[in-house]
């Protein structure tokens, strides 16, 4: 019994010492964050990083204000090749020459600005290799079995041909396969079509391209609703946003990501 | 009884414990940018001079007499070479004091450009490349040096044209796996990167042209073997088109200069072994003296073939159209008049 006791009490104390004291604040500063975004893929030139600040909620955006200018990035390949990347305009630091980034390839962001100091990495994820595509006339979407590759999560988007491919804005849901390993199959779908291209009235053709994204996407893509406006009043947001790049008051993506060509569906 | 209970307690404890941990810690990485990678940064913000068109930034002596007047030249022979015959107005000096008087033209004649002449026009090539890297954009070299000026300079030139070697090859070579930049030690009191690049390259200058090799004087020692050879240029300096063609030097790796420019930080530059020492050929020497430049600059040990193509294989460069242009022949020496005496 005593140490039924004894034990109560430990765990009290690694409860209440476990309270974050900074939970509650009352003065809500404004805290600086520096923003990276970079989305790259095999399929056009290393497009850039785009480095801007936050801004206070009273200062209408202006990028201008925003963009950083005098940080210092450089990009590292397969954990050899530097390469410098140097300011070009609205916060765009690109490298001196164009290149195509190669799908395998491990890349790395390296950055400083002032007292901030980021980090972020990612794979450029193969070209989906797709299997099993499918119309689900009853949910109508289309989806597919896409053969993994290690450390690559993937998602669709729907097409029409309408003379120019038309594609929905966003994917359904990012699919992450049970191990992040090779060789293994998982089903990935789009979201449904507009009514239009719903009914078998409609005759024209239906598509889906497929995308592979580095595995740390699927965090980003299920919890970046939760750092924008709320609009509606009986809703909160849940948390934040996971941001792949790594770093003190830092937030942002630097993601890589390839797709399949535009693929017959029915 | 009471090892259920304490089990219990167990459990409610490991489960309190564990979700009091901070799971917003994101560990950040060491960013360690180590001085090469922080030159490289800078030697490209001002432009890359070595890895574009404008390399090796030549001046030919037909265009220097005919504008004299619209340069400083500094002529960086000995003074017994200076005083056995020189350019009107040329200044005399030596390589440890290169840098600082190029510093004060510069400062005084923005506007006016300097043509640093060589005997041969390698050793001008280099300093002239290392000036370009300091950010001195109105340096130039003397295309083949003094032996372009006259007849009379033209000896070192003429005595090394010839076919060195025949065992040749076209086998293309491949380059090394990326490797890191080599590691250069600085003064901890340098604390911009323009410090750090102007001391590097005045260190450089300061020791002056040691940096060029001959192939025929150096074959019999196993060059080939120690030094990873790099033909820097177009194909035909690599391989022959003949059937049956030989090439180029056993094991020589080709990197391109034209359009590509392979040792751009996004092509094939970290290729280069960090460990192992390096020697270039280009057409005449000019080019890949000044490359050499800017190769020790990253802190590569790495040297020029003097003479380039001319000193290999002199006859196939005079017989392919192509790259006729890097002979060094009669038609480049253009008897201009010179001066004795200092």
């Amino acid at each position: 019994m005593k140490h039924f006791k004894v034990i109560l009490f430990l765990c009290l104390l690694f409860f209440i010492g476990c309270e974050n004291e900074e939970l509650i604040n009352p003065e809500f500063d404004y805290q600086q964050k520096l923003v990276i975004q970079c989305q790259f893929s095999v399929d056009r030139n290393f497009p850039g990083v785009i480095v801007t600040r936050t801004l206070p909620l009273d200062v209408e955006f202006n990028i201008n204000l925003a963009e950083i200018t005098n940080a210092t990035l450089y990009l590292r390949i397969n954990g050899y090749q530097i390469i410098p990347l140097h300011y070009f305009e609205n916060g765009v630091y690109k490298p001196l020459y164009d290149f195509r980034p190669i799908e395998g390839d491990y890349y790395e962001l390296y950055g400083e600005w002032n007292e901030y100091s980021f980090y972020a990495l990612s794979k450029v994820p193969v070209k989906p290799v797709v299997r099993n595509v499918n119309f689900n006339s009853s949910g109508f979407y289309s989806e597919v079995d896409v053969i993994t590759s290690k450390d690559e999560v993937y998602a669709a988007l729907w097409a029409v041909d309408q003379g120019t491919y038309q594609t929905a804005n966003d994917f359904y849901n990012v699919s992450v396969p049970s191990s992040y390993t090779n060789n293994n199959t998982v089903s990935v779908r789009s979201a449904e079509y507009p009514v239009e291209y719903q009914s078998s009235i409609y005759d024209g053709r239906r598509y889906i391209s497929v995308y592979s994204f580095d595995r740390s996407f699927d965090a980003y893509f299920k919890t970046k609703t939760q750092n924008e406006e709320i609009n509606n009043p009986y809703v909160q947001g849940s948390g934040s946003t996971v941001w792949n790049v790594k770093g003190e008051n830092v937030i942002g993506m630097f993601i890589s990501y390839n797709k399949s060509d535009f693929i017959f569906v029915n | 009884m009471m090892k259920k209970r304490f089990k219990l307690f167990f459990l409610l404890f490991a489960l309190i414990f564990q979700s009091c941990l901070d799971d917003n810690a994101v560990p950040v990485e060491d960013i360690v940018l180590d001085d090469t990678a922080e030159i490289l940064r800078y030697l490209e913000s001002i432009g890359d001079f070595p890895n574009t068109e404008l390399a090796p930034a030549l001046v030919t002596a037909t265009e220097l007499f005919n504008n004299i007047s619209q340069y400083f030249i500094l002529d960086i022979r000995t003074p017994q070479e200076f005083s056995s015959g020189h350019i009107e107005l040329a200044i005399n000096l030596t390589s440890s004091n290169l840098y600082e008087i190029v510093d004060s033209l510069y400062n005084t004649h923005p506007n006016k450009k300097i043509v640093i002449v060589s005997q041969n026009g390698q050793a001008s090539s280099y300093f002239a490349c290392l000036l370009r890297l300091a950010g001195f954009e109105n340096v130039y070299t003397l295309n083949f040096g003094m032996a372009s000026w006259n007849m009379f300079f033209a000896d070192e030139w003429f005595g090394a044209l010839d076919s060195v070697d025949q065992s040749f090859t076209n086998i293309e070579y491949p380059k090394r796996p990326f490797t890191h930049l080599p590691k250069l030690e600085l003064p901890p009191s340098l604390k911009t990167i323009q410090e750090k690049t102007i001391y590097t390259i005045t260190e450089i200058i300061g020791k002056g042209f040691i940096n060029g090799i001959n192939y025929s004087e150096n074959i019999s020692t196993g060059i080939a073997n120690t030094h990873l050879l790099i033909c820097y240029g177009e194909v035909r300096l690599y391989n022959e088109f003949a059937i049956g063609g030989k090439g180029h030097p056993e094991n020589t790796v080709w990197f391109k200069n034209a359009t590509l420019f392979e040792f751009r930080s996004v092509n094939s530059l970290q290729t280069l072994p960090n460990d192992q020492p390096i020697l270039i050929y280009s057409g005449d020497g000019q080019l890949s003296a000044c490359m050499v430049a800017y190769l020790t600059v990253l802190g590569y040990n790495v040297k020029t073939l003097l003479f380039g193509a001319n000193q290999l294989f002199y006859a196939r460069l005079n017989s392919e159209p192509e790259i006729t242009k890097y002979v060094f022949s009669v038609q480049d020496i253009m008897n201009y008049p010179y001066i004795t005496g200092n």
